[in-house]
């Protein structure tokens, strides 16, 4: 379930210029990956999963139906059992961070 | 009223976006200029019961999308004074254009319904609609009526249409337009976030809008032809009738407030959108000096104090 890493965090290139929005110093996400093979099927597990799962059970239980339950669902289901396996191993969940780099360079 | 197409409509803007902006318009100011209108309207359109008695819109219609009403959440001129308040505020052109253009998406997608909307509001209070599907939320009714008559009718079909849009630029939902489309547009708002969600929680939070489309869309279908089992006339019945005529489902009673005539209404909602577009356009590089003059002058201040 883990996926490679890859050395630098993406953009956070929020120049005036661009967006309006002012960004110094640079914002930087956590840290970019090129999905493994493997760690594609992973993703398409829980994401299949959590749709089949949030429809069957939202079909019985309309609450569910909501534009909030909904992201929250895909959420807590693709990053949150991963996150879950790693604690269970005692890995660290942290987000890494690192240096800007051009997401122009950026690739599956 | 459209449902799971406010969904897919924030991915259909964001991967059709001006060739200038590309990059640059908040996925999340899309989002929320979607999603304000009937964030604003809907639920007193539903209402709620408390100690057996129910608390809600009389004229559900008449409040969602009438004036006097909350009609005004649905009007173009209401998202143009918001976006004037963005503007104001932030000085942020990618939040302001990005907020106008998912609003103005919303407003024009409900001229679908029975009711439609008042486009030429504040100059006339008179309703816009094309009456492809009867509006259906009513007091008795509620939600489920609701959503039962919209994926019966041809509203199933408007959903079916923007997820195909979406599909169609199916490159908007990959990993490598995120990074390189969506995050430098807001790279606060998703640094901020990736404080507690690596990039596979933050790219999950982004999808998550569309899969909740996705989802609603299937899930509502289903409950409403394969598990309601719905009394319609006296007839007890396996699931509510289709009914993909014009102005349908036939078994809900077709509600109208007063409105222009049909006919002129595609014509008019299509030059509104090429309007909105146009202006987009027009504001974006005057709107580039608003944003770094805001910007100096905050940095002028902050060195000072």
């Amino acid at each position: 379930m883990s996926e490679p890493s890859r050395p630098a965090p993406p953009p956070a290139s929020g120049a005036p210029s661009n967006s309006g929005t002012p960004s110094t110093p640079g914002p930087s996400l956590p840290a970019a990956s090129t999905p493994s093979r493997s760690a594609k099927y992973v993703d398409f597990f829980l994401y299949a999963s959590a749709a089949v799962t949030y429809i069957a059970l939202s079909i019985y239980n309309k609450w569910l139906l909501d534009w909030i339950v909904g992201p929250f669902w895909l959420v807590a289901w693709v990053w949150g059992l991963p996150t879950l396996v790693k604690l269970v191993r005692r890995q660290p969940i942290r987000p890494r961070r690192g240096p800007a780099r051009d997401p122009a360079r950026d690739t599956e | 009223m459209s449902w799971a197409a406010h969904q897919f409509e924030v991915y259909a803007v964001e991967a059709h976006l001006p060739k200038k902006m590309v990059g640059q318009v908040s996925w999340f100011a899309i989002f929320f200029g979607d999603f304000t209108p009937d964030f604003l309207a809907k639920f007193w359109v539903y209402g709620f019961n408390f100690h057996g008695r129910h608390y809600g819109a009389t004229k559900p219609y008449q409040w969602h999308r009438g004036w006097p009403g909350m009609g005004i959440s649905h009007t173009l001129f209401f998202g143009a004074m918001v976006c004037l308040g963005i503007w104001g505020w932030k000085h942020n052109r990618a939040w302001t254009i990005g907020f106008l253009l998912g609003f103005a998406a919303h407003v024009l997608t409900d001229v679908n319904d029975s009711i439609g909307t008042m486009l030429l509001f504040p100059f006339s209070t008179l309703n816009w609609s094309l009456h492809t599907w009867a509006y259906a939320a009513t007091v008795k009714g509620g939600k489920y009526l609701d959503a039962a008559a919209y994926y019966s009718s041809l509203g199933f079909v408007m959903d079916l249409f923007w997820f195909f849009v979406v599909l169609g630029s199916w490159r908007v939902l990959t990993r490598e337009f995120w990074r390189t489309r969506v995050v430098p547009a807001d790279p606060h708002v998703w640094s901020w976030l990736g404080q507690w969600l690596d990039e596979r929680g933050l790219l999950a939070l982004y999808r998550g809008v569309f899969f909740y489309g996705v989802c609603r869309m299937i899930a509502w279908t289903t409950w409403a032809h394969v598990v309601a089992r719905p009394v319609i006339n006296g007839v007890k019945r396996n699931g509510y009738p289709w009914d993909l005529s014009w102005t349908g489902p036939w078994w809900v009673t077709r509600v109208t407030l007063p409105q222009v005539t049909p006919w002129i209404v595609l014509p008019t909602a299509l030059v509104l959108l090429g309007g909105v577009y146009f202006v987009a356009n027009a504001l974006w590089e005057r709107m580039e000096s608003g944003s770094i003059r805001a910007i100096a002058w905050r940095n002028v201040r902050r060195k000072t104090t």
